[in-house]
């Protein structure tokens, strides 16, 4: 079907909308210390603190809600075209549990409260194991083999992470892994984005090498091999993208899910279905959900903060009951 | 431009598929690969683009080593339509054609003039103009098959390996398929195409390769190919009723 | 609230100057005087919270947490105190505009918005959690030097044993009976928790020290019905809400031991800090001891 708009006009549109939402994420404050605070206290000789807010509170978090959730958009998409399955997202092969695993363990183990830096290192460790797992484990087969991989090292990483509640040495240290993998941008510093931000961008790289392979498997993995299509270098490309980038959104946010399900199925008729060209406008996509979540959860507030990833999911989890209900009466039809 | 497949044989667990085949394709030729289900025609089509192992053997391309080139010149050489003919998503019909350009493409370039003057050639070829919009996931089998079929011509390579390019397909369609491949090797491309139809086969092919448990039992013109003997003994058509054959 | 604001804009922009100078050189006396005592406390712990309101004057609180100022949660007998003070969400940014000379937050609370406070350049001081009464006094003392009130904490740990020790001595003699708490969320407590010295120090042993296990463990119910508690816990207010801990007394099998034995409802308050609120809990006890031998 030919898309309803431009290619290029629909980029263009969304990073307007991306970035219009990156200012509101700037100037928006949490609901308990006053939405517009930050404005009065510019106007009442406040301008260092409130500049200081802005620059080590506020643009972190900015930051990293628009490159986590550009992550997990470009992420999914990529995964949905290699696997050719609308369902797919970046759990389905593990990652994210992997990296909210090492997580878990660098907050079990109390190497997170001595080294402030472990939890996301920690993480990226994770997700980085996971993957050559995948590697190893879905060398010889096909799609089917690295999807049931996948569901094995999720399974395996959240009966860990069970484990490590069960064992958590006094309920404070449970309740702190809890309200962790429930995920969120709040609060992280600078450091959290020096991080993740340069591994996320390489990951990024790796997933758009593989982009017009994408195109070539929708025909199939034996007509895209005819094409020229080297289907374990894009195998390779897709995981390792994949484990690099979330791997290393995960292990500074939490675990967020159903941004890299939903925002691809969105927009894939946006963009004529064409696999390649939804990797850019899922990124942005991703990026624009999650900025306008982490949004709201300062604007709603119950008591305490929502977490982000409580959110989405609260979101995406109605979502993906319509997708299921659609695609059956298209079936069924 | 010749290709060339000297004593092929291809293996799985233990079990030997193809064994010992020898063949070749020149330009401007049709040519048919018959042979009941099981015989390993697909098998040694894949075997002979690369896209599957061989365990013996060697294919030339005017008489060097066609499996060690890079895959996507391999692809520019030799196009393959395989038997798969679903499409996943709802791409657009010349956007599933303009596939064909993939291996003249850089990993990250876009469609360039040459691309576009290509994917408009395959589909006057495929008489496919008013289906570019339509996505393929709704056209009718033999609208599907042409899409596809314009797809592998828009590879624009001076050899096409078809697999079964006919099946499911009313009689009407049929023949516009083999018209198309007939054109194709007219106007100088090698054709190797895979057939269950034999009174097509003998219609349209300039040469037939028959296959059987895994090994080549003829290759020559159809007339002195189809013969019933060898009906008899590859097919079990005179003596005995068809049978099923896994 | 809002127009009030923007319409005082004008006479202080007039005044800026003069303004600044003032706040300037307030900056630099009430820096001075921060280094030795605190002016802007804020704390971001439960706990913490209760220590601070206890030493210091209202005045020098920036803000405390939100929690101590819900019922369930608010101190023994500072309910008043907590409901005039300012409050925080555990957010670095709410903490970062109350401008803060000094933060107490708990080892396990807020981890990521204390990392960004300490990396911004704020002093912090983290407290752990209490599993004894001399965690506890030891936390007080780390407290009150903190804020420049030494003395005053070793009066607050000194009235604190003053008391405990009146109560103590009307614990009746012999053996010290088995209280079971079946508590929130399954845990029960075992040795070395500072629940347990709490009861311990109120003339009762818990459920987990008769099942002999040390920590927070979920035990089965047949290894609850397995002891004869002399006295046991109901509801607390925490638990009013349907909650495992309650369930679990409406079992069948325990309902024989809980119509038959003496109860105490013992509100969460009084036993999740390691702070002087700890003395609400003994009352009760010591209280159910007296009664019930």
């Amino acid at each position: 079907m030919k898309p309803p708009v431009p290619y290029p006009l629909l980029i263009a549109g969304l990073a307007v909308f991306v970035v219009a939402l990156a200012f509101l994420s700037m100037i928006v404050g949490p609901a308990t210390a006053g939405t517009f605070e930050l404005f009065d206290m510019m106007a009442h000789e406040k301008a260092d603190v409130a500049w200081m807010i802005m620059r080590e509170v506020r643009l972190p978090r900015t930051a990293l809600a628009l490159l986590v959730g550009m992550t997990l958009g470009l992420a999914g998409a990529a995964l949905q075209g290699f696997l050719r399955n609308p369902l797919a997202d970046p759990g389905i092969v593990g990652v994210s549990p992997a990296a909210s695993l090492g997580a878990v363990l660098a907050l079990y183990t109390g190497l997170s409260t001595a080294i402030p830096l472990a939890l996301p290192l920690m993480g990226i460790l994770g997700a980085l194991l996971c993957a050559l797992l995948l590697h190893g484990l879905a060398r010889r087969g096909g799609v089917l083999t690295l999807v049931l991989a996948g569901v094995a090292v999720s399974s395996l990483c959240a009966a860990l992470m069970s484990l490590a509640l069960n064992l958590s040495p006094n309920p404070y240290a449970a309740a702190e892994i809890m309200f962790w993998l429930m995920g969120s941008v709040t609060d992280r510093s600078m450091d959290h984005l020096l991080l993740a931000g340069p591994l996320m961008a390489l990951g990024w790289l790796i997933l758009a090498a593989s982009a017009r392979s994408l195109d070539a498997l929708s025909l199939g993995e034996e007509a895209a091999a005819g094409l020229g299509v080297n289907l374990a270098r894009t195998r390779t490309l897709v995981i390792t993208g994949t484990a690099i980038s979330v791997g290393a959104g995960t292990a500074v946010t939490g675990g967020i899910g159903f941004i890299g399900l939903v925002v691809p199925h969105i927009l894939r008729p946006l963009v004529g279905h064409t696999p390649s060209r939804l990797l850019l406008a899922s990124a942005l996509g991703g990026g624009a959900l999650l900025l306008a979540a982490d949004i709201l959860v300062r604007v709603v507030m119950f008591g305490s903060e929502l977490k982000l990833g409580v959110l989405t999911a609260l979101i995406g989890a109605p979502f993906f009951l319509w997708l299921i209900f659609r695609a059956r009466t298209e079936l069924e039809s | 431009m010749k290709l060339e497949g000297k004593g092929i044989s291809v293996e799985i667990r233990e079990r030997e598929l193809v064994s010992g085949a020898s063949l070749h394709l020149s330009g401007g030729e049709l040519v048919g690969l018959i042979g009941p289900n099981g015989a390993g025609k697909s098998t040694l089509l894949r075997a002979m683009l690369g896209i599957r192992d061989t365990s013996a053997g060697e294919v030339l391309l005017d008489s060097k080593a066609f499996l060690s080139l890079p895959a996507r010149e391999r692809a520019r050489y030799v196009a393959f339509l395989p038997q798969e003919r679903r499409v996943e998503w709802r791409l657009p019909a010349y956007d599933i054609v303009m596939l064909g350009r993939y291996p003249h493409q850089a990993t990250f370039g876009s469609a360039s003039s040459e691309d576009r003057a290509a994917v408009n050639r395959a589909l006057d070829a495929v008489d496919g103009h008013e289906l570019r919009d339509r996505p393929v996931a709704v056209l009718s089998g033999g609208e599907r098959t042409r899409i596809l079929l314009a797809r592998a011509l828009a590879v624009e390579a001076p050899l096409l390996l078809v697999d079964e390019p006919t099946a499911a397909l009313d009689p009407y369609h049929q023949l516009h398929v083999m018209e198309i491949l007939r054109d194709r090797a007219r106007s100088g491309a090698g054709v190797l195409a895979v057939m269950h139809d034999l009174a097509l086969a003998e219609r349209f092919m300039d040469r037939l390769i028959v296959m059987n448990s895994g090994s080549i039992v003829a290759d020559g013109p159809p007339r002195s190919v189809l013969t019933p003997e060898l009906l008899a003994s590859v097919y079990r058509i005179a003596g005995s009723p068809p049978q099923r054959l896994a | 609230m809002r127009s009030a604001r923007h319409m005082s804009r004008r006479p202080i922009r007039r005044l800026h100057v003069a303004a600044l100078m003032t706040c300037l050189s307030a900056l630099f006396t009430s820096a001075a005087d921060a280094q030795a005592r605190p002016q802007r406390i804020v704390s971001m712990n439960l706990c913490t919270d209760e220590l601070l309101m206890r030493i210091v004057d209202p005045s020098r609180i920036a803000s405390i947490t939100y929690l101590s100022q819900q019922p369930i949660n608010a101190p023994l007998g500072l309910d008043a105190v907590a409901s005039k003070l300012k409050v925080n969400h555990g957010l670095a940014e709410e903490v970062l505009m109350q401008e803060p000379d000094l933060i107490l937050a708990g080892r396990f609370t807020s981890a990521t918005a204390v990392n960004l406070l300490r990396k911004i350049g704020y002093k912090i001081i983290v407290f752990d959690p209490e599993s004894t009464l001399d965690d506890m006094r030891a936390n007080i003392r780390k407290l009150g030097e903190a804020v420049g009130e030494a003395a005053r904490a070793e009066t607050i740990i000194a009235d604190f044993d003053n008391r405990l020790t009146a109560l103590q001595a009307q614990i009746p003699p012999g053996e010290k009976p088995v209280f079971a708490d079946v508590g929130v969320n399954n845990f029960i407590a075992g040795e070395n928790t500072l629940y347990t010295h709490v009861v311990n120090a109120s003339g009762y042993r818990t459920l987990g020290q008769a099942l002999g296990f040390s920590g927070f463990r979920n035990v089965p119910l047949e290894e609850i019905l397995s002891t004869r508690p002399a006295l046991i816990s109901t509801a607390t207010p925490w638990t009013s809400p349907p909650s495992m801990s309650t369930m679990a007394l409406r079992h069948p099998a325990l309902r024989a031991i809980v119509e038959n034995t003496p109860q105490v409802s013992i509100p969460e308050r009084y036993t999740t800090c390691g702070a002087p609120s700890l003395l609400g809990a003994v009352e009760i006890l010591v209280a159910a001891r007296k009664t019930n031998g």
